[in-house]
């Protein structure tokens, strides 16, 4: 009964219309697909503004959710802005529900019943992220599904936060629910709403609340769309639904036509694995031809047996979704008619297609490596088009801090931290700087909260939060900078973090056009630090940036740093923990950008004057930043020339290029060095 | 008794004034360079129409009322002085980082998606013009590490140096502790003492502004309070002062986005921001008792937008819920008017990318050009064209004749941008514009109601603006609603609704207040911990009141409540049942107020008081009830209206899919009583009301046209 993978990316194209679907649509007028789908699209947001205004998590409350509306047959019809790759398979579990336990005496499906789930296996990204789903009736008949989906972070698993660094196998993971009916006649079942919290009992609170949240916002969508049947009739809305589908799939056929036909390349690398260091490897082949693309990940590494960072094939359909539909499909509607036209190769034994067996609870983490892949192929295909304007460096891919432990007023939590988590840097545009602090790539209008709520809510003193110098892709339009937040464990003897984070050596996302990728990040923390007495006793020398913390070390205590995966470890009160998030990619030379803007960058300390002479080869005033425009072009064209000093033929490069190789414990997930094939077996037990 | 009631907008600036009961409206241009220029120009046509000079009027005024759009403009402007922020030290990037996404503050949701091209707004306070102090204070309101004045003072100077005007100082936690706030404001008073600057150094400190939670609005609140508060001091001073010259000697009244107003000198700066569609919506209450109706959605159709807002029983949730003000989210209470774009001028568009889809909006081709009927450059179509095709607007007849429109250019327009792509007839696309165009403003009153909780189904539609009268059925009906009122005063709607508004005054302070422990479900037993809130708010009104020269007894208070489920971030806002408490029962009372309300908006599978429920803000009320504009009433004449048709034409009706002839009515001829099927037409100079074959119109005793669908 379990769905094969192949099942599942089938599901995410839209079924064939059916004889019925295909008579309805020819019940529409001229303008009810506007009117309609514009009614549709005020019905979603309203659902979504009631989820996040329920909800508790931290990623429920920033908006990294979805809500969506499916047909009868689990074709979605349209999901919120947002968090689009959870909408892609959103639609999987309900699929699976339509052709399993809808005519299935046992389950079935009737008015108010409400089903939930989150086992990956049946369509789920990963176990935090939980849907809840529910079938809407109109006069009888089964008209449509509604879901909303949300990340919690907390699922029973080993370790606490869901994603399971050092899982060797799906049963470290904890709680996967396959889908099930969980509440009858428009009220959650207690028995099950009891399972789920001795389950979760780490953070029991948030998971009550927010299955709630689930429900009630599926309440609403459900009443909605069942006002909808009655007042149109369930022909117009099956011919209403199919038609949204259908113009999704046209209207992607003919932007996908715009653009050149041709075969585009990128590579991305991640930096860790499970709870160490060492290289992955992403490797994407778009074949574009018509109103069709082909996504091959051929030659991406094999799947490995050091931890949770390996995905299902349905798993990276999604995340390009993310990418698509926050882009090159921003104006287009999001329906599973986009992905009729779309084709993904993913061959069994590669990271991305890892057996059944396999954890998968840190697959959103690693397939960051497909945005950053999609970034560079679709600069490279749309930047000759009419889509210029759409494409952009690579931003930051995402680096998850959990903290878990009772806090100030003994109530267990278990949680993210959400402003580092939603205050990347956007990458540089072809004609602007990418924004500053921008969002997070999976949910690119959420939001991070604010320190006087973390604090109220966890354990904790923030001691800076600001702009990360550098932390840019330089360019001749620079990414946006990425944020630092150094926290402090305070109203408790000691509390437990963990980090997801990784490129502590090197960014997914590489620049674009001559730009720079963005900086590194590493693991910073000061254990037995004296910092709450110092600040009693008015030491003034404290830090207020990364810089200081670090060069200075005016903190009393002991100075650990590491690579930013940072399994999960205690911290006493008083110790510092620093988050450094992903600032975005550069685009362009960086001998191009405006000095003026440069001095500004300075001024609000975005780059500091070291790069800005080095890198960037400008010549200012030290202390007003003031640019001596004529120095600066000689400066510009001597490095200019140097370059060309530089420079060797492309043969000479690769000669010189094949011959180094990464470390041995670098290449000891990677595959074959160096196209990443399958070197071993790997068993699970 | 004579009151004048002032409403600056963007175009027009409209009169209400009032004689001994009679009312009369004026309009006048606005002058945006001063706006008190257009306003005694509106007060000069309202004093002629009632016989009398400007100065006779202004001498006899006993209340004069003003909502003005002096803020906007000054933001637009950016008129603001120069300032500093002093914030603690680590978080001076707070406001430009705006907690990541701070674009979508302002955006719509098609925006939104529009990642690749998205851009902050700059703050106000550039980063450059920021310092941190060293200081800190925790979640409990303890000082963690104490002020270190000679930093303070080193980074005033610094800030002085780089020439700023005002200082703004917002620190980290100072609602629940100002002490460093307030100190920072001693020193730098004392270090510009007998300075040749002196206090010509003004301090605005976030614990005085917006003493709420969350470091990111209330900073942002107190910069924009700061930043505003010079140029309208200016702008309102002068107003004062040509207001006192023409003879009015009284105090100036200003109408405030809370609802409710209050003397000049009793008005902060936000207070003042977007207050003239508030007034539109506090006359819709009143309205609302005085036509016996419960729930009331208030719509302008204008040129440009169409704003809606909602009066209901339950007041609190009338509030804005994510208030903004410019490009920046604050934390102020202020009833929420939404704007789209959507109004006669609203551009109709295929859209390539969906195979040529209709779309109107949210482009405008405003007032210069307008519509192609204009004939001043337009040429894409819009919805005023459409209805000039569909025969609801008379080309000789557009605001009583006064301009001629062109109708041949306007059929050429449709024919070529939307008719012959989509391969319909002319009618075809009108009518298909006016579908969609009726349809975006549908969804926002479904929106709008059902994201409070209610059922636009209940609600009555009063319609207001140029264009309002001429789409409400068709905005109306398919959201739901039955029935839809038109004014006779609508041109100078917001105007009027100052007329029918109290003196208010709100307080609030955030204290998060455990009310019920999480899993346990104790109640509250430390009672001081919010009486205390409380009273310090009612003290502090109390004086309030009596500066402004009235008796406590005068005053009405009243309670609400900012409240959550424990661990939840977004509150909701409740009026709370007790204004102290005193025992269990009390705490129990307040509870189920808000599980009420709770599940009334949210459904009762939501709620969760096993996490725990908080009291984050607590916000006072004061209300000095003031004597209101009584709408004149009129005998029942006639149901029969045949005296009051001027005519007929064809126009298009989507229930026969054509045209038909169609009686037109001249408004100034229509009687209380009048009442008669549509379709019909109704004519006024400045607006068209267009009745559908599916509804009936009747005139109520007030001369409003009550429009109910059959």
């Amino acid at each position: 009964m379990r769905p094969s993978y192949e099942q599942l990316l089938d599901w995410i194209k839209p079924g064939p219309a059916t004889d019925d679907e295909t008579a309805c649509m020819e019940l529409l007028e001229p303008g009810d697909l506007e009117v309609y789908g514009s009614k549709i699209d005020e019905i979603i947001a309203e659902a979504k503004e009631i989820f996040m205004r329920i909800g508790v998590s931290a990623m429920l409350r920033t908006g990294d959710l979805v809500v969506a509306i499916c047909t009868a047959s689990g074709d979605m019809v349209a999901a919120s802005t947002g968090t689009y790759a959870q909408a892609v398979i959103s639609q999987l579990p309900v699929k699976f529900t339509v052709q399993n336990w809808l005519d299935n005496p046992t389950v079935g499906a009737k008015p108010g019943d409400i089903f939930y789930f989150n086992e990956p296996l049946y369509g789920s990204m990963h176990g935090p992220d939980q849907t809840a789903f529910m079938p809407v009736f109109n006069d009888g008949e089964l008209v449509a599904w509604v879901l909303a989906c949300v990340h919690q972070s907390e699922t029973g698993a080993t370790e606490p936060g869901g994603m399971v660094l050092r899982a060797a196998n799906r049963f470290y993971e904890g709680v996967k629910i396959t889908p099930i009916k969980f509440g009858e006649n428009y009220q959650l079942r207690d028995d099950l709403v009891e399972m789920l919290f001795n389950y979760m009992a780490r953070s029991p609170r948030v998971q009550m609340n927010d299955i709630r949240a689930r429900a009630a916002a599926c309440q609403r969508l459900e009443l909605r769309v069942s006002e909808l049947a009655k007042e149109k009739g369930n022909p117009f809305i099956k011919g209403l639904f199919r038609s949204v589908i259908t113009e999704s799939e046209k209207a992607v056929r003919a932007r996908t036509r715009s653009w050149n036909d041709g075969t585009y390349r990128a590579l991305a690398f991640q930096d860790h694995v499970g709870s160490e260091e060492g290289l992955l490897r992403c490797f994407v082949e778009m074949r574009k031809k018509g109103d069709r693309i082909e996504f091959d990940f051929t030659g991406t590494s094999p799947e490995h047996d050091a931890g949770a960072d390996l995905a299902m094939p349905h798993h990276v359909v999604a995340t390009g979704a993310q990418f698509l539909f926050s882009h090159v499909f921003h104006d287009l509607p999001v329906s599973s008619g986009a992905f009729a036209p779309l084709d993904w190769v993913l061959p069994a034994g590669t990271m991305f297609s890892a057996g059944p067996m396999a954890p998968v609870s840190r697959a959103p983490s690693l397939l960051a490596l497909v945005v950053a892949a999609l970034y560079e192929l679709f600069a490279k295909m749309a930047f000759d088009s009419e889509h210029r304007e759409l494409i952009l460096g690579g931003s930051g891919g995402g680096s998850s801090m959990n903290i878990v432990g009772l806090n100030q007023e003994g109530i267990a939590v278990s949680d993210i931290l959400s402003y580092p988590f939603n205050t990347e840097g956007q990458g540089a545009r072809t004609d602007m700087d990418g924004t500053d602090s921008n969002s997070f790539v999976y949910a690119p209008a959420s939001r991070g909260y604010d320190a006087e709520d973390s604090e109220s809510q966890l354990p904790l003193l923030t001691l800076f939060q600001n702009h990360r110098r550098d932390s840019c892709g330089f360019g001749k339009f620079r990414g946006g900078s990425g944020v630092v937040s150094a926290y402090v464990v305070h109203g408790t003897p000691e509390i437990s973090f963990s980090s997801g984070g990784r490129e502590s050596r090197m960014r997914m996302c590489q620049g674009i056009f001559g730009g720079y990728p963005s900086g590194v990040k590493i693991g910073i923390e000061v254990e037995n630090s004296r910092l709450f007495e110092q600040m009693r006793d008015g030491e003034a020398d404290l830090p207020s940036d990364i810089h200081q913390l670090v060069t200075e070390r005016t903190i009393d205590g002991t100075y650990k740093f590491s690579h930013n995966r940072r399994p999960l470890h205690r911290v006493r009160e008083g110790d510092v923990v620093i988050h450094l998030n992903g600032g975005g990619s550069g685009y362009g030379d960086v001998l191009e950008r405006d000095p003026e803007a440069l001095a500004e960058d300075m001024r609000r300390g975005i780059v500091s004057p070291e790069v800005a002479q080095d890198v960037f080869c400008i010549v200012f005033d030290g202390a007003t930043f003031e640019v001596d425009l004529e120095k600066t072009a000689e400066k510009r064209d001597e490095e200019r020339k140097d370059r060309l000093r530089r420079g060797r033929s492309y043969d000479e490069f690769e000669a010189e290029w094949l011959e180094k190789r990464p470390t041995a414990q670098a290449l000891k997930h990677y595959g074959s060095w160096p196209d990443a094939e399958k070197v071993r077996d790997i068993v699970r037990r | 008794m004579i009151t004048v009631d002032l409403d600056t907008g963007g175009t027009f600036t409209d009169c209400f004034v009032v004689v001994d009961g009679v009312p009369v409206v004026a309009k006048a241009l606005t002058t945006h360079k001063r706006l008190s220029e257009g306003c005694l120009c509106a007060v000069e046509e309202a004093a002629s129409k009632i016989g009398m000079t400007r100065e006779q009027l202004l001498e006899r005024t006993d209340v004069y009322r003003y909502s003005t759009t002096i803020a906007t403009n000054a933001l637009i402007e950016k008129a603001g002085p120069t300032l500093g922020l002093m914030t603690t030290e680590g978080f001076e990037d707070t406001v430009a980082i705006g907690k990541g996404s701070s674009w979508s503050d302002v955006l719509t949701v098609k925006e939104i998606r529009k990642v690749s091209r998205v851009q902050k707004p700059e703050p106000i306070i550039p980063r450059t013009l920021t310092v941190g102090v060293k200081e800190r204070i925790d979640s409990l309101g303890h000082v963690v590490r104490p002020l270190d004045e000679d930093d303070v003072r080193e980074k005033l100077w610094r800030l002085v140096n780089k020439g700023v005007k005002g200082i703004v100082v917002s620190l980290l936690w100072s609602y629940l502790n100002p002490a460093h706030e307030q100190r920072i404001r001693e020193i730098i008073r004392a270090e510009f003492q007998g300075s040749s600057i002196g206090s010509a150094m003004p301090v605005v400190i976030s614990s005085e502004v917006c003493p709420k939670q969350w470091e990111y609005t209330r900073t942002v609140t107190t910069i924009l309070d700061a930043y505003l508060h010079e140029p309208v001091r200016r702008e309102l001073a002068g107003m004062t002062e040509d207001l006192s010259s023409r003879g009015y000697k009284k105090t100036l009244m200003m109408v405030h986005n809370t609802g409710g107003m209050a003397s000049l000198h009793r008005t902060t700066t936000l207070n003042s921001y977007s207050a003239g569609p508030v007034a539109g919506l506090v006359g819709s209450a009143h309205l609302s008792k005085v036509l016996g109706y419960q729930n009331v959605v208030l719509t302008d159709m204008g040129g440009t937008s169409f704003d809606l807002g909602i009066v209901a029983s339950e007041a609190t949730r009338s509030y804005e819920s994510k208030p903004v003000i410019g490009d920046w989210w604050v934390d102020v209470t202020m009833l929420q008017v939404k704007s789209i774009g959507a109004g006669g001028g609203s551009i109709a568009w295929l859209n390539p990318a969906l195979s040529n889809r209709l779309e109107v909006g949210p482009q405008s081709a405003r007032s210069e050009p307008g519509p192609v009927a204009y004939d001043r450059g337009g040429t894409e179509p819009t919805v005023t064209d459409a209805d000039i095709v569909l025969g609801y607007l008379d080309p000789e007849y557009y605001h009583g004749g006064r301009m001629k429109l062109r109708k041949d250019k306007t059929i050429e327009a449709i024919k070529n941008r939307i008719a012959d792509p989509l391969g319909l007839d002319v009618v075809q696309a009108a009518a298909l514009i006016k579908r969609v165009a009726d349809a975006n403003m549908a969804n926002t009153i479904f929106k709008e109601t059902a994201l409070r909780g209610y059922d636009p189904k209940d609600f009555v539609v009063f319609s207001a603006g140029g264009a309002g009268p001429t789409h409400c059925c068709g905005y109306s009906f398919p959201a739901g609603v039955k029935k839809v009122v038109t004014f006779p005063f609508s041109p100078a709607f917001c105007a009027m609704g100052s007329a029918t508004m109290d003196i208010v005054h709100l307080y609030e302070r955030s204290r998060r207040i455990t009310l019920l422990t999480p899993e346990t479900k104790e109640h509250l037993r430390d009672y001081a911990e919010f009486n205390d809130v409380v009273e310090a708010l009612r003290q502090k009104a109390l004086l309030d009141v009596v500066g402004e020269g009235f008796s406590p007894e005068d005053a009405v208070v009243s309670l609400e409540l900012d409240m959550k489920f424990g661990g939840q971030v977004h509150v909701l806002r409740i009026s709370s049942p007790k204004l102290m408490l005193r025992d269990e029962c009390d705490v129990q009372a307040v509870f189920e107020e808000f599980a009420r309300e709770y599940s009334d908006v949210y459904g009762a599978i939501a709620m969760y008081p096993e996490g725990g429920v908080e009291v984050t803000s607590c916000v006072l009320h004061i209300t000095i009830p003031q004597e209101k504009f009584e709408f004149p009433r009129y005998p029942f004449a006639r149901m029969d209206a045949t005296r009051a048709i001027k005519g007929s034409r064809e126009a298009f009706w989507e229930e026969h899919k054509g045209f038909r002839e169609t009686p037109v009515y001249d408004q100034r001829l229509l009687e209380c009583g009048n009442a008669f099927q549509g379709p019909a037409i109704v004519e006024a100079e400045s607006t068209t009301l267009v009745v559908p074959p599916s509804a009936r119109l009747t005139v109520d005793e007030y001369l409003n046209l009550v429009i109910e669908r059959t």
